[in-house]
């Protein structure tokens, strides 16, 4: 009883405290959303807002690079829809990010396969994860450098299939076509698969393997069965990481893929003649590309039973 | 009839530093229901790791019904394991964890219907075949890596402490569970515990472990009973030890002179031991108190000192004016704190230990009293 009493005279003062000062009152309400407020803004600022110039650019005819409420059509989306070479340029910027996933996930999977079941050694897994990372150090444009000298004509590529015998003469097709782009993204995102499919190779209890052995599993399947299965949280993380990192480059296909078209590209190409609106349309689509592949990746992926709770 | 089981000179090192398990060697007849007890760290999840095949030792041999297993990799082996965490398929419901072995086993689905619904209702978990396994209590998932590791029937069984995770209760009801379905199944089941009720009560033959050997191997009662090694006989039960010399030796009938006088006992192992320094034994409920002094052959006079309540029964302790203390378990008496009673044991439950542990180079009075 005394207890109870001591309670509600101690609620009285603190809400005639409120009233006092409303303001300290209000704060104390609503902290949460007050905290989240800064990162609001900012987001909006400096996400929401372009993003939606960007869509309401996409509908103007008129000026290239001011907006004229008065002038909104569906022409450049009719113009872009309407040029064969938009379809030539998604089923490419489509079919290199999906082979870069691709090829990125058959190399990435054994090393972090490797690394977090092999390697029992943690302080060897440190520093297999920092040889991973160092390259990422070097400046972009400096690394970009660097795979002359190892996909040139005299580059590293060449010179040891030379010397092994297995071609007669340089191979021409390892610069400046869409192979040298696959293999650029193949390294440049090969870190950001290899880690989320790492971490979720660690997480697996390795008595589910054991016991999948026991109850009658060979290894292999009890690799499919519950170590690949248990890590494809990090797979499709992985896979679009790549798609969103690849999807809209348009930087490495125009120093390296020897005029492959592609969206990013195209966006750039317009936008460096200031036709804004034209880059508008086409940033939309490659923004809708990307949702789209996402969201595919997503459903694939069923990714209820992925994330399986 | 080979064994189900048997292991020869067993060894595994971890690293340069960990001998897990020093030369084990034991058999588990077939249809046997084995407990290995021992300590926390003595090597149970190794050994049945290594039977299970999923874990490389450096030395000795494994043969499963008969067969040497030594190059036989574990999905091959026929057995069943299910360790100390379960290790239920976090991605899989109750039913698809179950059926795992029948699919690897290409079962068709009828017949794996079947089994499952067979093997849930063995474990008393008919109608859970849609949940997932995060959607279970500690207890039922257990029962669940249980019928997982049954069915099928395979010819060994190998259970880590099976039963540590869950409330006594369940304990108690999991061992009948156990015992049942073993009976129905037939097959032979190795688990491991550190519980000592749960290792006499449940075990058709016990094997008491200690760091990396085996202390002693027998009947749950032999070992209560007539354990050989002072590291089993408290490892199987509560009981007094105290340091003496044979003075006198008539076949298992010996007399043992201790600070507190000549107590009589019963020696189980071979050989003379007249002069030698043993372990008497006596355990805290086979000890009376009385307030006059009884004309039994082994008895002394001691204050009670205190008492704890454990609900089935209440541990006295007394005290001799020397300070040695003896501890009896017995039902609520009329005592009194501070008094002087009378306790005293029939002879053959005295129990004379002559080695402290198989471990060699310990000395015995080191290791009852503790230094
Ligand atoms: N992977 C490992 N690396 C190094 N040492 C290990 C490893 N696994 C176990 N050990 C050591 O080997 C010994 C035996 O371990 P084990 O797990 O077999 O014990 P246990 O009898 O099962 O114990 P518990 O009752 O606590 O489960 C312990 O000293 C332990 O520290
Ligand atoms: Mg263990």
């Amino acid at each position: 009883m005394v207890g109870e009493s001591n309670n509600m005279s101690a609620g009285n003062r603190s809400e005639s405290k409120a009233q006092e000062y409303p303001l300290i009152s209000f704060i104390q309400r609503n902290i949460r959303y007050l905290l989240i407020l800064p990162p609001l803004i900012v987001v909006i600022l400096f996400l929401v807002t372009p993003s939606l110039m960007i869509l309401l650019l996409s509908f103007n005819k008129g000026s290239v690079t001011r907006f004229d409420p008065t002038n909104i059509s569906l022409d450049n989306f009719i113009a872009v829809f309407s040029r064969p070479s938009t379809y030539v340029i998604l089923r490419d910027t489509l079919g290199m990010s999906i082979l870069a996933a691709l090829v990125t996930l058959l190399v990435a999977y054994p090393v972090a396969y490797f690394i977090s079941f092999k390697i029992q050694n943690f302080q060897l897994q440190g520093i297999i994860t920092f040889m991973l990372v160092a390259p990422y150090w070097v400046d972009w444009s400096i690394r970009s450098i660097s795979w002359l000298s190892i996909l040139g004509e005299k580059g590293l590529v060449n010179y040891t299939l030379m010397s092994l015998g297995l071609v007669n003469q340089p191979l021409s097709e390892l610069l400046f076509t869409r192979w040298t782009l696959l293999i650029i993204w193949v390294q440049t995102n090969l870190l950001f698969m290899i880690f989320p499919i790492y971490l979720s190779l660690t997480l697996i209890d390795p008595d589910l393997v054991n016991v999948a052995r026991t109850l009658g599993a060979s290894p292999f399947k009890a690799f499919t069965k519950v170590t690949f299965r248990l890590s494809l949280p990090g797979v499709v993380i992985g896979i679009i990481f790549v798609f969103i990192s690849t999807l809209g480059d348009y930087v490495t296909p125009a120093l390296w893929a020897g005029g492959l078209q592609m969206l990013g590209l195209t966006v750039q190409n317009y936008a460096w003649h200031f036709n804004w609106p034209m880059a508008a349309a086409y940033s939309v689509l490659l923004l809708i590309v990307t949702l789209g592949v996402i969201w595919i990746v997503l459903r694939f992926a069923n990714i209820k039973q992925v994330f399986y709770r | 009839m080979p064994a189900a089981l048997a292991v020869k000179s067993l060894v595994k090192r971890y690293g340069r530093n960990v001998l897990a398990l020093n030369g084990v060697s034991f058999e588990v007849d077939k249809g046997d229901f084995f407990v290995i007890i021992g300590p926390s760290g003595c090597g149970k999840s190794t050994l049945l790791r290594c039977v299970a095949g999923i874990l490389n030792y450096d030395g000795g041999e494994i043969y499963i019904d008969g067969r040497n297993v030594s190059n036989v990799p574990a999905h091959k082996r026929n057995i069943s394991y299910m360790p100390e965490t379960y290790a239920l398929f976090p991605h899989m419901r109750i039913y698809d964890n179950v059926a795992f072995r029948l699919r690897m086993q290409n079962f068709d689905e009828s017949e794996i219907k079947k089994e499952v619904k067979r093997a849930l209702e063995l474990v008393g978990l008919a109608g859970f075949e849609e949940r997932w396994p995060s959607e279970l209590s500690g207890g039922q998932r257990q029962r669940v890596a249980l019928a997982r590791a049954v069915v099928a029937n395979p010819s060994l069984l190998l259970l880590d402490e099976p039963l540590s995770h869950v409330d006594y209760r369940l304990q108690r009801k999991l061992m009948e569970d156990f015992k049942n379905i073993h009976k129905n199944l037939g097959n032979t089941w190795v688990l491991t515990t550190h519980i000592q009720e749960q290792g006499l009560s449940l075990a058709d033959t016990l094997m008491v472990m200690n760091v990396g050997v085996i202390e002693q191997k027998g009947k749950p009662n032999e070992i209560y009973e007539s354990p050989r090694t002072v590291f089993a006989a408290r490892f199987v039960g509560d009981i007094n030890l105290y340091s003496g010399q044979v003075v006198e030796q008539k076949g298992e009938l010996c007399t043992v002179k201790t600070n507190m006088g000549e107590f009589k006992g019963i020696y189980k192992g071979t050989g003379e031991i007249i002069g030698k320094t043993v372990a008497y034994g006596i355990r805290p409920n086979h000890i009376l108190i009385s307030s006059v002094e009884e004309r039994r052959e082994n008895s002394f006079r001691a204050r009670l000192v205190s008492a704890y309540y454990f609900g089935e029964f209440i541990e006295y302790i007394f005290e001799r004016p020397d300070g040695v203390q003896v501890k009896v378990h017995a039902d609520p008496m009329p005592v009194k704190l501070g008094e002087e009673y009378a306790v005293s044991w029939d002879t053959i439950r005295g129990i004379i230990l002559d080695k402290p542990s198989v471990i060699e180079g310990l000395n015995i009075e080191d290791v009852i009293y503790g230094r």
